[in-house]
């Protein structure tokens, strides 16, 4: 699952005024929209404990796959009685904390690797870490997952390692095309002939200039690592059982699918609007850092 | 020209290497053993039995000397037997390789004739709601899980209009009418977030072309929006459509693993799941490097393409 | 129809027929079938005369490795070929056969009897039976000498029907319709050895590898193989030679390899499929698709394959005989049927249609559901806060058997015991964790066997090959060891129910729950399907369709 980023993001600079917000609220109504579902999902994750009505591990006995509105469960049970509004609830909280975990890991490593990369442009060093790259984005993310978590078994912090993987070339990309960039740029060669440590130029002038970039690949891998989450506990690999995800919540429901829809489509719908919110931020976020669109 | 193909083409053979050997080293690490697996549901089965079928396999040696192997076999285009039948997995892999290709084509064949028209119609209509309703259903096409997309199909196709796809697969030589039938759902399914990503960026590249000074000067003549798009900035843009497919292929391989063990077809996808539930090394490794050639093939072809197209592209292109 | 048409041109005959045809189409339109008004799901019995011909449109969650019947363990491989086959004897089937019944009926054995001395048996073959006419055997007769040759390839391969055979020194042909079987020790049911569905009778072409036997299947069963598509479809057409008269009625068998249950049931909507079994056992979805499909019919069975509780007998807290038995009494069995499966019944280690299981009443006193209980047994064995511990559980079973788990884990929480579930990938499962006892307390299923003393011998005792709890109870061994040879039936019959009171009082791993009923559901033109839990499928020469 790779991620087309138009060349132009490149240009990006982050807008400095105060009125950044406004501004991209009225030059980007979707991507404002998005901004508030985010925030939502944010909250909704950390606050699951005190919004949800119930325990989403609980199991009520009496009420067994009942309809959404039966025995006060608003969204309806599964075929356990968990309440399905709770566990979609408490979904958000393990889809967040795996992709920020998932971000914050493979985030932190193709960083590494890309401005690495970037600074030795052209060097040996640089043509081997990206050919590794270039392997690991060759083989299918699913197949690549499927191997994984088959090798480590299912749980929360192994589908944080697998689905790493597949940030880890996506960051490297962008943030290697940055650093090439900046590396010629005057001010830095200017910091190098003063003297200034091969380190401390690029955390001084590489990392503030990646942001931009960075920010709308995140926003695009947010959806990537949600869907990718979502497909490995369908297979039965992802978060295990009993934790409440989004993905097990579909692979638990398909075969009530006719019966009790309620189990899939409330997570699924929830699923579906947070990608939607991340890739349309993404999007908006793009168009916003980039001048040439604006007409 | 010739020097920088030649340069790509041993570049993807370099990656292919590396794809091969990090494969075959995670799949050694995986447990369980495809010995006890095969004789699994069989009480009685002796150690001596088991260690005989070990060595027969060739799995007591160490794992040097069956990378050695491994690699010798690769240089004359063999990839072994599979542990499974003893069939080669070159045979088997060639068997259901074709099924893979159609349905990844159809899924791009989809993507293209509804992502071109979306993303021109939104770029022409540019911030109207036409082009936001077009972005919302392309986002949209992105934001659904494909295997959630094709079960939702699969059941209220059912439920509602009593219709679902034919049983069995058919190649397209046998009957290609039930063929096209039976790869219908899936590659919609499939090529959903493909059509999504060439909406997106078709979108995007038409924009930035229409507001080049080139266009400007065109449409200052007096040319109609509908001609200027269609006939001056859509050829241009139809550039970045190309790497958008360059960049899906990853993501259209990795969905023909679910969506053809849901709808039953015999592809790559179907035989790599069964292997790995197997612990078939020869064939998961077998179909890793295919899936991986693919990648690197169509990528390199991109690459290529590109720098015919456009010369300034070929340094750059280099570490793409 | 067989309507005489006499003295007709080939054409008259053919608007004749056509007349016909739209006449009875008509006729059957005005009365209705017989059976679509007869409530929900009901079995139609009795839909008159078997009709010949029509192909049986079936589906398979998963294809069998392979077509060696005896090479290959999965019942996959018994399901897809045991039509090809036949056995010396088999099970019987029908209408007024109880499922499951252990009732025999000769096969390619016309009949056979037993020496004084329980150790010579004696087969009398069927005469001018015909092997399939397909290369390199091409419809020769069957002799003895291909059960010579069936036995003695059994024995060099390793598995569970060497066990079954282990006890013949010798096999005798002394002409071609007689089979003579020496064995070491007496034994009170060989029949029944040889009526194992893997007991099929292979010609010695194929035992002699003049064919491959994993990718060919040619034996002289109803039905012949007549392609087989990997991971695809098996199709089967009818044995024109059956050597039972007048049978199959069907002219083939198509299977469908599906392995997502919801595409089998829109393939069960739209018609494409004639019959589909065992699938998501939900109650609702079951009712539903009766409602919504005229004349669907519903068989439910008294299932054989039985959940179980796999405890680690030497290693951990669960090595503790109480803590064994506070799991027995701490889980709500009869709330999870309920909730999860489509019926049950709750079972001893020998699963309860078999000779030897324990009396009902007897089983649910030994499983009852008792959490004070549990709590008390549990303070006995010096945990009384609880303790916690992974429960290992397997995807590889589908959905229901996760929810199993996750409903284990919470009845077992009421009592102290957190558990939390590493759920593993079947590979992992079935060809390590499983076999390896790697597990402290683990949730899954048993393969269904077809004998009390396959169930004693494999999974209790010390030296058993599936007694993978590592039960180590000299006792026990010596108890199933003396059972064996018992001739008189009522005295076998107390002696394994002492046994199974011994093991769920003593021994309580691996800890059987229940066994679960299985569905199966077709579509009201199949007629006279009479299942028999072997997997042989040898039933399916019965069922015939209503033709247009």
């Amino acid at each position: 699952m790779s991620i087309a980023i138009s060349g132009t993001a490149r240009a990006a600079r982050r807008p400095r005024n105060r009125s950044g917000l406004v501004r991209f609220t009225r030059e980007q109504p979707l991507g404002a929209i998005a901004l508030f579902l985010i925030t939502l999902f944010v909250v909704v994750a950390v606050l699951a404990p005190w919004i949800a009505p119930y325990d989403p591990l609980a199991q009520d006995r009496v009420n067994l796959l009942t309809a959404p509105g039966v025995g006060g469960h608003l969204a309806g049970t599964d075929e356990l009685g968990r309440d399905v509004l709770s566990r979609s609830l408490y979904g958000a909280r393990t889809s967040l904390l795996i992709a920020v975990s998932t971000l914050a890991l493979g985030g932190a490593i193709g960083l590494v690797i890309g401005v690495v990369s970037g600074y030795f442009g052209g060097t040996w060093i640089d043509s081997a870490l990206q050919r590794v790259m270039d392997a690991l984005m060759a083989i299918p993310s699913i197949v690549l997952l499927l191997f994984v978590a088959a090798l480590l078994g299912p749980s929360v912090r192994n589908t944080v390692i697998a689905l790493s993987l597949l940030v880890i070339p996506s960051i490297n990309r962008v943030a290697r095309g940055e650093m090439l960039r900046i590396r010629e740029e005057p001010y830095v060669e200017a910091a190098r002939s003063v003297g200034c440590g091969t380190p401390r130029i690029l955390i001084r002038y590489g990392l503030p200039n990646l942001m931009a970039p960075l920010f709308v690949m995140g926003s695009l891998l947010f959806a990537v690592i949600l869907i990718a989450e979502s497909a490995l506990s369908f297979l039965g690999i992802g978060t295990p059982p009993p934790t409440p995800s989004w993905g097990r919540m579909l692979s638990e429901g398909r075969s009530q699918l006719e019966i009790a829809p309620w189990m899939t489509v409330v997570p699924g719908l929830i699923l579906s609007v947070s990608v939607l919110a991340f890739n349309l931020l993404g999007d908006a976020m793009r168009d916003f850092l980039d001048p040439k669109q604006r007409r | 020209m010739l020097l920088y193909a030649g340069r790509r083409l041993t570049y993807g053979l370099l990656v292919l290497a590396l794809v091969a050997t990090l494969v075959f080293l995670i799949i050694r690490l995986i447990p369980g053993d495809a010995v006890r697996l095969q004789l699994a549901d069989a009480p009685g089965v002796t150690q001596a039995q088991i260690d005989q079928r070990t060595a027969e396999l060739g799995l007591d040696k160490p794992i040097l000397t069956q990378f050695g192997h491994f690699v010798g076999g690769l240089v004359q285009g063999d990839l072994g037997d599979s542990f499974d039948d003893e069939r080669p997995v070159t045979t088997k892999i060639l068997e259901r390789l074709p099924a893979t290709l159609e349905l990844g084509l159809l899924a791009i064949l989809f993507g293209i004739l509804l992502g071109v028209p979306f993303g021109m119609l939104s770029a022409i209509r540019h911030h109207s709601v036409v082009d936001n309703v077009m972005r919302f259903l392309a986002v949209i096409g992105m934001s659904l899980p494909n295997f959630w997309l094709a079960l939702l199909l699969i059941t209220f196709l059912a439920l509602w209009f009593g219709w679902s796809p034919p049983l069995v697969y058919a190649s397209p030589t046998e009957d290609l009418g039930q063929n096209l039938i039976h790869m219908l759902l899936p590659a919609i399914a499939l090529g959903a977030a493909t059509m999504a990503s060439i909406a997106r960026m078709l979108r995007s590249s038409l924009l930035e072309v229409l507001g080049s000074n080139f266009i400007r000067t065109i449409r200052s003549r007096g040319a109609s929006e509908r001609v200027v798009v269609l006939k001056h900035a859509g050829r241009s843009s139809l550039i970045p459509v190309f790497t958008v497919l360059g960049l899906q292929v990853g993501h259209i391989l990795g969905g023909t693993v679910i969506l053809e063990r849901i709808f039953a077809i015999p592809g790559m996808g179907s035989l790599i799941f069964e292997a790995v539930g197997q612990r078939d090394y020869p064939v998961i490794l077998g179909c890793v490097i295919v899936y991986g050639a693919i990648f690197i093939l169509v990528n390199v072809v991109v690459d290529l393409l590109y720098a015919v197209i456009d010369p300034r592209i070929r340094y750059e292109g280099a570490s793409a | 129809m067989s309507h005489p048409m006499l003295r007709l041109t080939r054409s008259q005959a053919r608007t004749a027929g056509a007349v016909l045809a739209a006449t009875c189409l008509a006729l059957t339109a005005a009365c209705g079938t017989g059976g679509s008004a007869a409530g929900k799901g009901k079995i139609v019995e009795d839909a008159g005369p078997p009709q010949d011909g029509g192909i049986l449109h079936t589906a398979a969650t998963a294809d069998a490795p392979s077509l060696d019947i005896q090479k290959e363990a999965s019942y996959m491989t018994h399901v897809a070929v045991g039509t090809v086959y036949s056995r010396l004897a088999a099970p019987k089937t029908g209408k007024d056969i109880t499922y499951g019944s252990s009732e025999l009926e000769g096969d390619l054995a016309e009949k056979w009897s037993k020496s004084e001395d329980l150790k010579t048996w004696t087969f009398n073959l069927r005469q001018g039976v015909k092997f399939h006419d397909k290369p390199p055997v091409n419809g020769r007769e069957f002799t003895s000498a291909d059960v010579k040759c069936t036995v003695d390839r059994i024995k060099t391969l390793p598995g569970h029907q060497l066990g079954l055979v282990a006890g013949v020194t010798k096999v005798e042909t002394p002409d071609p319709y007689t089979v003579v079987f020496t064995l070491g020790a007496a034994n009170t049911a060989f029949d029944q050895t040889m009526a194992n569905p893997f007991m099929a009778i292979l010609p010695c072409e194929g035992t002699q590898g003049e064919f491959n036997l994993a990718e060919e299947a040619i034996g002289t069963g109803p039905f012949m193989l007549k392609s087989w598509k990997r991971d695809q479809e098996r199709v089967m057409e009818k044995n024109p030679d059956y050597f039972i008269e007048g049978l199959p009625h069907l002219d083939g068998i198509q299977t469908t390899v599906l392995p997502d249950a919801q595409a089998q049931i829109a393939a069960l909507r739209s018609g494409k499929l004639d019959m589909i079994s065992s699938l998501s056992t939900e109650k609702r979805q079951v009712d539903q698709l009766l409602s919504q499909i005229d004349g669907l019919q519903l068989r439910t069975e008294k299932g054989i394959t039985q959940t179980r509780v796999f405890m680690n007998a030497q290693k951990g807290p669960f090595s503790k005989l109480e803590v064994r038995r506070a799991v027995a009494h701490a889980i709500d069995k009869e709330g999870m049927i309920k909730a999860l499966r489509s019926g049950g019944t709750l079972t001893g280690p020998i699963s309860p249609t078999l000779f030897g299981a324990l009396p009902q009443d007897e089983v649910d006193g030994l499983l009852e559901y008792d959490p004070e209980k549990a709590k008390k047994l549990l303070a006995d064995a010096g945990y009384p806060d609880g303790f916690s511990a992974e429960l290992v559980a397997t995807d590889g079973y589908g959905e229901t058997i996760l929810r199993e788990a996750q409903w284990v884990q919470e009845d077992l929480a009421k009592i102290g015991i957190k558990l939390t579930i590493d759920q593993q990938d079947y590979a992992t499962y079935v060809s390590s964790t499983w076999p390896e006892t790697k597990y402290d307390i683990m949730y899954g299923l048993q393969t269904p066997m077809l004998t009390a003393d396959e169930y004693l011998t494999s999974e209790y005792t010390s030296t058993g090959t599936r007694n993978w709890s590592k039960v180590d109870d000299p006792e026990l061994d010596k108890m199933v060891a003396a059972q064996r040879v018992i001739t008189d039936e009522a005295q076998r019959e107390k002696a394994l129910q002492d046994i199974e009171r011994y093991i769920m009082e003593n021994v309580s791993t691996p800890l059987p729950l229940y066994a679960y009923d299985t569905q199966t559901l077709y579509s009201g033109k199949v007629h006279d399907y009479h299942p028999h839990p072997d997997y042989s499928s040898r039933e399916l020469q019965d069922v015939w369709m209503e033709q247009e």
